[in-house]
């Protein structure tokens, strides 16, 4: 019973939204708009679980004085600044400035950071081991070339050559790959739909 | 609480623009303490990943309250008979909040059940209507030239089309890995999935070395964006006074 | 193999009578795998450890009766190895005269050499000798330590390998035992003695543990490998040599600017968007996060400035939380640049389509569930920019800003098939590659990826440049990028077939 009935509405909703994508009748379309509109609920109730847990687990290692402390109180702290803002003041420009002059240089500046680890996977990646790691070295700094100002100037079959090769050859490979993994997702799919896999268990 | 922070708004007393001038002063000391990770990891910077998660965690749960929870919730108090579905999906939707208490977590199955069923429905969907089979048929164009508009060109198009479509082949062949054949036929047969195999590996590795280069300069574009701002702050600073 | 039950010789498949004492092979117990000597039941066509084939004939045997079974039954075998006959001399592994070690199991070298006089028979090991020696377990032990009790060779041994074979009721079986262990006795596995390298490893460790090594004896110390200073140093040099690169882009002279010329996708994108009108209503989808604000926000700032110039209605949507707070620090730039493009009559935040697939697909019916705008949290009928829309498939156009490729594929497996409008994708320089083959499949109108681009669609639509001044940092990046290469590859091929890692 505890593993059945999650299993048989799993399965239930997801015929009922592919009988909506794929059927065009006015019951089972009201009944796909119904269970989307329950699906945005409940994503918005996902989350929030994931914040409480954030919140929990942050407030137990405090309690329990392990690991980094002061840490956990900016993000305990942090968290229920923005939270606290967020619904005394929806839409107000409080929250705006938070995410403004908190939030996003924050994650920018973390995200600025890969710059130099960046260049210290080139300097991994571009190790002529093989054949194909030469084809990825050569295609990466053609690409980078061709699409600068002076790539023109050199030649002006630099930037169509670059064309060419990101229209031709490198899609054929990322057609390949989307092929493989669209495959891949409607195995996966089909496995949760027929009941096979039940990761909500 | 709405009085409390008109009380600070006012008590602060900052001039037009005060509130900004102090959110740029956050914001360039928050990136320096960010990109001094850079030099090697120390406390602060991880303090600042500290914030990063506490700030976005408590941004995302007020969003989802604020747009998609409480509007609900109105309308539901409001008219509850013509909005009563949304009373069975809070109800839901609470269900789904006892995952977090472990004796309680079983009753999150349905809710959980529910999202997985409609997500793998939606992106069953998405992917054989929206990926596999837009991408089949656009493999499968013409290789006549005259298609193309003959001449040179339509040949040139031919071409292409004939090379889009060997390289998409050939990328499915490169993650073939079964058995050898058995026998002449299969033998033979291997051999020439092994040989497309590795012209996908090539033209895989082609994709991916446009990938790592656009990859590269998207780094470095935030880079230089970050260290704009840090320049700004700065050249505003000296020419201001503070 | 068959295993003779008297001597344990290996005969081959069509032998009756053992090849060394003559004993009869009628009714044996155990076929000897020919790749790795392991012991398998009579019926086993496939060896259990090796899986390789141990029969060299592919007639089955028949099952050999009980007293058959039970006479050939020997329970030794695959317990105690046999004593018998004795070892021939082996040379030691490694000398461990001068070690506090020394191995048990096997005698001393000079032990045995005078036992290998004392022996009349100066023959070479037979492989049943030589099997029969390695079984010997083999262990280390202080050479101060007494070496616990082996077998004596003198106690009678339950199993007969000399001469006749015993009845089971010698033997410590019951009846039942007799007929059915032999077909289920697990395969003996001879524990195997310690290799050269593990002796030394030992060896070493008891160096480390005990004391100095004894003279002339090598001293191995195993220390963690650390990258060479010349690799470290080139990593340090090329991360400042980025960061430099970097600072020249910000707050150098832009020289390159002048001479960046558009490309196809940027004129062709900027042609679409000057041919739109107040008319024509933008559902602007904010896809990515503030992680890549640093490069998308050019870019969204370039396509929201024309579209304010000509005053078309812009309705922002994001499917993330960070999404909506993106859309009004770029649009409200914009109203301060454009001060006749107002929120509320010409653009309109909508607000957070939660569910990320399910929130995408709730568009295809009015405004996804949206009932109000997420700034002013009035009505769509109250607002100009929506008064006059059913929900967002009555939009001309789809303008999607995203960072990453499972987000943009998502929005366009979820709103390609429903909404008719003409999707454009603005997106960072990684995905310009993986989302190629949708334009080329139509299912996007138009493609522009990267920084360089987004340079060449502020120059192609007459905005304010941002990224088209970092020209000069990217040509920098092209440089740090083959130093790279270069030093990547020195210190590959100088580094030797070892290869520094």
């Amino acid at each position: 019973m505890r593993r059945t009935v999650p299993a048989v509405v799993a399965v239930l909703v997801g015929l009922a939204l592919l009988g909506d994508l794929i059927v065009d009748a006015p019951g089972i379309n009201a009944l796909g708009q119904a269970l989307l509109e329950g699906l945005v609920v409940l994503g918005a109730f996902a989350l929030i679980l994931a914040a409480l847990k954030l919140l929990g687990s942050h407030a137990s290692r405090l309690a329990q004085r392990e690991g980094d402390r002061l840490g956990s109180v900016v993000l305990l702290v942090a968290l229920l600044v923005a939270l606290g803002l967020g619904i005394a003041r929806p839409g107000g420009e409080e929250l705006q400035w938070l995410f403004d002059y908190v939030y996003q240089p924050l994650q920018a500046t973390t995200a600025a950071l890969l710059a130099f680890f960046g260049i210290q996977g080139a300097y991994r990646a571009f190790r002529l081991r093989t054949g194909e790691a030469a084809v990825l070295l050569v295609s990466a700094l053609f690409a980078l070339l061709a699409q600068l100002p002076i790539a023109g100037a050199i030649s002006p079959i630099l930037p169509r050559l670059r064309q060419w090769m990101v229209a031709v050859p490198a899609a054929a490979g990322m057609r390949g790959i989307l092929l493989g993994v669209s495959l891949g997702a409607v195995v996966a799919s089909l496995r949760i739909l027929v009941g096979i896999e039940r990761p909500y268990t | 609480m709405n009085a409390v922070l008109d009380r600070i708004a006012m008590g602060t007393s900052l001039a037009a623009g005060g509130w900004e001038q102090i959110g740029a002063w956050v914001a360039a000391v928050i990136t320096l303490a960010v990109l001094s990770y850079a030099i090697a990891p120390n406390p602060v910077a991880k303090t600042m990943q500290f914030l990063l998660v506490g700030v976005a965690a408590g941004y995302a749960t007020a969003q989802a309250w604020n747009l998609v929870l409480w509007p609900r919730v109105q309308l539901l108090i409001q008219d509850p008979a013509s909005h009563w579905l949304y009373g069975v999906y809070m109800v839901l939707g609470l269900l789904l909040l006892c995952r977090g208490i472990k004796p309680l977590s079983v009753v999150a199955n349905v809710p959980l059940a529910m999202l997985f069923g409609g997500g793998a429905a939606l992106a069953l969907g998405g992917a054989l209507a929206g990926t596999l089979v837009p991408q089949l048929e656009a493999g499968m164009v013409s290789l006549a030239p005259r298609d193309y508009g003959g001449g040179v060109v339509g040949w040139a198009y031919a071409l292409d089309a004939a090379l889009l479509l060997l390289g998409t082949i050939a990328a499915l062949a490169a993650f073939q890995f079964t058995v050898t054949g058995q026998g002449r036929l299969g033998r033979a047969w291997q051999k020439v999935v092994d040989g497309l195999g590795a012209l996908g590996r090539a033209v895989i590795m082609v994709a991916f070395g446009v990938v790592y280069a656009g990859a590269m300069v998207t780094f470095f574009g935030l880079l230089v964006s970050r260290l704009s701002f840090l320049a700004g702050f700065i050249s505003t600073w000296i020419a201001g006074g503070g | 193999m068959i295993v003779c039950p008297g001597c344990q010789h290996r005969n081959p498949e069509d032998a009756s009578e053992c090849r060394q004492c003559g004993a009869s092979l009628a009714g044996f117990a155990y076929r000897a795998c020919p790749r790795c000597d392991a012991l398998n039941p009579p019926d086993n066509a496939f060896c259990n450890r090796c899986l390789a084939p141990i029969r060299t004939t592919d007639d089955a045997l028949a099952e050999p009766d009980a007293s058959e079974c039970v006479s050939s039954f020997q329970p030794g075998a695959d317990s105690i190895p046999p004593q018998h006959p004795a070892p021939p001399p082996i040379r030691p592994v490694r000398d461990d005269s001068r070690s506090a070690f020394r191995t048990v199991g096997r005698r001393e070298p000079d032990e045995r050499q005078l036992d290998a006089r004392e022996d009349a028979t100066e023959r070479p090991a037979s492989r049943s000798e030589e099997v029969a020696a390695r079984r010997l377990p083999h262990r280390l032990v202080r050479r101060d330590e007494t070496p616990p009790r082996e077998p004596a060779t003198d106690q009678p041994v339950k199993a007969a390998f000399h001469g006749a074979p015993q009845r089971w009721d010698e033997l410590d079986l019951l009846p039942i035992e007799a007929a059915i262990a032999r077909a289920h006795r697990p395969t003996y596995v001879p524990p195997r003695g310690p290799t050269a390298d593990e002796e030394e490893q030992a060896a070493a460790l008891e160096q480390l543990l005990l004391g100095p090594p004894p003279l002339g004896e090598r001293r191995r110390v195993h220390e963690a490998v650390r990258e060479p200073l010349p690799m470290r140093a080139v990593r340090l040099l090329l991360s400042l040599l980025v960061l430099a690169a970097a600072v020249l882009a910000a707050i150098g002279p832009g020289g390159l600017t002048g001479a960046m010329v558009p490309r196809e996708a940027a004129l062709d994108l900027a042609d679409s968007l000057n041919s739109l009108g107040p008319d024509d209503t933008v559902l602007l989808a904010f896809a990515y996060s503030p992680s890549y604000s640093g490069e998308m926000d050019p870019l969204a700032d370039a396509v929201i400035e024309t579209l304010a110039r000509r005053q078309v209605a812009v309705v922002a949507v994001a499917t993330d939380p960070a999404g909506v707070a993106l859309a009004r620090q770029r649009l409200g730039r914009v109203e301060e640049i454009q001060a006749d493009y107002a929120y509320g009559t010409h653009y309109v935040v909508a607000g957070y389509l939660s569910g990320y697939r399910a929130g995408a697909q709730a568009l295809c019916e009015g405004w996804g569930g949206l009932e109000a705008d997420a700034v002013q949290r009035r009505p769509w009928a109250d607002l100009g920019a929506t008064a006059d829309l059913a929900g967002a498939a009555d939009v001309t156009r789809v303008i999607l800003l995203a960072d990453d490729g499972a987000t943009a594929r998502m929005w366009v497996e979820q709103l390609g098939a429903c909404l008719q409008a003409p999707v454009d994708a603005l997106v960072t320089g990684q995905l310009e590659a993986p989302l190629t083959p949708y334009l080329l499949s139509g299912q996007l109108a138009h493609l522009v990826a990267g920084g360089v681009a987004a340079g060449e669609l502020e120059i192609a639509l007459g905005t304010r440049v941002q990224a088209a001044a970092w020209a000069d940092g990217y040509a920098a990046l092209l440089v740090i990028l083959v130093l790279a290469a270069v030093f990547a590859n020195v210190f590959y091929i100088s580094a030797g077939p070892e290869g520094a890692e």
